[in-house]
């Protein structure tokens, strides 16, 4: 009985898959009903005979038939698993009829033996030629072969290569190298219809089975893995007509274990892939890790990470003599520990509890300390919060660096160029008085020339003082040492100030000053005195470079807590490259603009040194032919204090 | 001319101590004195009648601030304001203060804006 059940496999498959296409073309109800019928009658049959592969795939069938049956009609996705469905069915009949037949060439036994070490090399095997060779070698016990191979198929599924080559003839396992398209051969065809061939008789010049000239059978088992064909696993006898029906069917039960171990080996190669990157990843922050220590090695600060743990995660030589405690103590130790260490080296007990209180903070420290452990010295320290990526606090590096040279250094230059001006500025008052007692008739009427001589003398002396006054503000506001007691100033008397200032140069000049207020008045946080000297600074700026007949308009307005005054001129305009560098001392134009505009160019500088000690921003915004513009902008004074 | 405004300088300059007394005389018709010397200035300031002293700060033997310490802990001169004449810009705002300055006038000044620039400090 079961033996007929066995031999009818093939034709009531048949019929299904006839079926199966037809209704591919087109729905049609006698088609979906012959579908319904056959499938049924398998599955009941094939569920009396213990066949449960067989009976789950017929049953699928049967019960796509009966929707379309109930619905008339039937879509693409229906089409495709009814078609793998048979495929499936297929697959089945020839385990059953492997599992039925007994009694040939080789034992029933044996090759479940065999089939149920293949599984066992599923847990052990995690490459792919380890799995396939161990394959092969175990099917030798129960299938004739003078070849067995695996091909794979590329990326493109255009051709398929030779994996792994067994040749009994040469001892083993041999390379192969070549590829054959898909397009072409027996095994070019198992692949592309996804189905078990066995030939009988073929031409012995298919060159993965056999390069003799003579004919020979083979059989051909397609792999898949999820649901595509990845390649297929051959074999090849020198005889005509060797194979079997049987063998062919054990050959797909040898296939299948196979796909299965390599399923389960592609998942191991992807774990043990990740598992790979992530050491590659350690090993990158490593390496990141002995840079960056091998960096805070070489700095001649003393420099030490702390832990969000509280704990000395990283420390340098520098620190360890800073503390006066080993480096290796250091180390781990906790950040109380060390501030004990730190408490009798400050010379103010205060500069103890602003650092215990940045460690403990989210905000920066940074400031000079005076220390008197491990040497009287002042340290310039920092005390910051180190994030990661997404702005979780990882801890705070503390730094020290030994400035007392430096501070020495600016002291005394500070110092010397306070006394030079101090020293250029008496002779300078005494020249300048002079000039004007004479221009003023102190000495009598003057006569036209010696008049005009004496105003260039006078004029001169001007620019002389201005340079000297320039160049010591300059130096104060460089050694951050201008006093800034910030009040709060009115913008319009600034700007009507600094108006008032420059009128009598702008006169003379043949320049119009357009003050345009807004409507409402505008107070900012910074030093009357200061604002005035920026305004002026850039209003004469502005006059300085306007064609005669031309106009320097200043706009002002609030803008975001802060209040921005414009003052634009009808000079030449700026080139782009020097819209930055004119901020820099001693920066003008070209040389012929110095002789032409007088001044020494730096008065930008100063201003934008003083905005910026007011926590604000000077910018510039020009092209050449256009004009300048230039912009203020101060922080107002009710949004610095609400 | 009880209405004539009077005043002392004190600088060690010579030149400049002319200079200053031409330019306030000139320009604003004051009656001017001068001294050479911090101990001059305060030994001329207890013996005449004055509406202000300018005083320079930077002066060998005792600088402006002693001599404005002196003239201020004097009755006799302790009510005259005093102005320092100064070419430093970095003074300590406490100390002037405290020894109770009127007001500064920076070097160079404009010559034709010191008078008014001095009477704006006074009373």
């Amino acid at each position: 009985m079961r033996a007929e059940f066995a031999a009818g496999l093939g034709l009531r498959i048949e019929t299904l898959r006839r079926a199966v296409q037809g209704l591919e073309g087109g729905f049609r109800s006698e088609d979906a009903q012959a579908l319904y019928r056959a499938a049924h009658s398998l599955t009941g049959t094939a569920a009396s005979f213990g066949a449960e592969g067989l009976a789950h795939a017929a049953g699928d069938l049967e019960d796509l038939a009966r929707s379309w049956l109930e619905r008339g009609v039937s879509s693409p996705e229906e089409w495709s698993a009814a078609a793998a469905a048979v495929a499936e069915l297929d697959l089945a009949a020839r385990e059953y009829r492997a599992t039925l037949q007994s009694g040939t060439a080789r034992s029933s036994a044996a090759r479940l033996a065999v089939v149920g070490e293949l599984s066992s090399l599923i847990h052990a095997a995690v490459d792919m030629r380890e799995i396939f060779q161990g394959a092969i070698q175990k099917v030798q016990r129960v299938l004739d072969f003078r070849r067995a191979s695996v091909v794979l198929i590329d990326e493109a599924a255009r051709h398929y290569y030779i994996h792994t080559l067994y040749d009994r003839a040469q001892g083993g396992f041999v390379p192969g190298e070549a590829v054959f398209p898909v397009e072409r051969g027996v095994t070019g065809e198992a692949i592309r219809v996804g189905r078990p061939i066995r030939v009988d008789s073929l031409a012995g010049t298919e060159g993965i089975l056999l390069q003799e000239g003579k004919r020979i059978s083979a059989m051909i088992v397609p792999l898949h893995v999820g649901d595509r064909v990845i390649g297929a696993l051959n074999f090849g006898h020198e005889n005509e007509g060797h194979y079997t029906e049987e063998d062919l069917d054990w050959a797909v039960v040898l296939g299948r274990q196979i796909e299965t171990s390599l399923y389960y080996s592609k998942l191991l190669s992807t774990i043990a892939q990740q598992r790979e990157a992530l050491a590659r990843e350690h090993a990158a922050v490593q390496a990141q890790r002995n840079q960056l220590e091998a960096l805070i090695d070489a700095s001649d600060a003393a420099i030490m990470l702390v832990g969000p743990d509280h704990r000395i995660a990283y420390a340098n030589a520098e620190m360890a003599t800073l503390v006066g405690i080993p480096r290796e103590a250091v180390l781990g130790a906790s950040v109380e520990s060390l501030q004990r260490f730190f408490a009798g080296s400050f010379v103010d007990p205060a500069a103890l509890a602003a650092q215990g209180e940045a460690l403990d903070g989210k905000a920066t420290l940074h400031d000079r300390v005076d220390l008197a452990f491990p040497r009287r010295a002042v340290y310039q320290r920092v005390v910051a919060p180190v994030r990661d990526r997404g702005g979780a606090l990882l801890g705070h590096i503390v730094l020290y660096r030994n400035v007392t040279h430096e501070v020495a250094v600016e002291r005394a230059k500070t110092e010397f160029v306070s006394v030079v001006s101090h020293e250029l500025r008496t002779p300078m008052t005494s020249v300048k008085t002079s000039l004007s007692l004479l221009l003023g008739g102190a000495a009598g009427p003057l006569e036209a020339a010696p008049r005009e001589l004496l105003e260039i003398a006078l004029r001169n002396a001007d620019r002389l003082i201005r340079l000297v006054n320039d160049l010591l503000d300059l130096s104060r506001l460089d050694a951050g040492r201008m006093e800034f007691r910030l009040e709060p100033v009115s913008l319009e008397d600034g700007i009507a100030a600094g108006l008032e200032t420059v009128a009598a140069f702008a006169k003379e000049q043949g320049v119009t000053l357009v003050p345009r207020p807004p409507v409402e008045p505008q107070v900012v946080q910074g030093v009357r005195d200061r604002v005035l000297q920026v305004f002026v600074n850039l209003l004469a700026n502005a006059i300085k470079f306007s064609p005669r007949g031309g106009q320097v308009e200043v706009r002002w307005w609030r803008e975001e807590g802060y209040a921005v005054t414009e003052i634009s001129d009808q000079g030449p305009g700026i080139p782009a490259d020097k819209l930055v560098t004119i901020f820099e001392p001693f920066t003008q134009l070209d040389s012929s603009t110095t002789r032409q505009h007088g001044g020494a160019g730096l008065g930008l500088t100063i201003s934008q040194r003083i905005v910026q000690a007011l926590g604000g921003r000077v910018w510039v915004d020009s092209e050449v032919g256009s004009g300048a513009r230039f912009f203020v902008r101060l922080p107002l004074a009710s949004a610095a204090k609400p | 001319m009880a209405d004539t405004f009077r005043a002392l300088i004190i600088d060690d300059d010579p030149d400049l101590l002319r200079l200053v007394r031409w330019t306030l005389e000139f320009t604003a018709g004051w009656d001017v004195v001068t001294a050479g010397s911090g101990a001059a200035g305060i030994e001329l300031a207890r013996s005449a009648t004055l509406d202000v002293i300018l005083v320079d700060v930077m002066m060998p033997e005792m600088d402006g601030y002693e001599v404005c310490r002196r003239l201020k802990a004097d009755p006799a001169t302790g009510k005259v304001p005093i102005i320092l004449l100064t070419a430093r810009r970095d003074l300590n705002q406490a100390r002037l203060a405290e020894v109770g300055v009127a007001g500064v006038v920076l070097k160079p000044f404009q010559p034709d804006d010191l008078a008014r620039q001095v009477r704006e400090f006074c009373p």
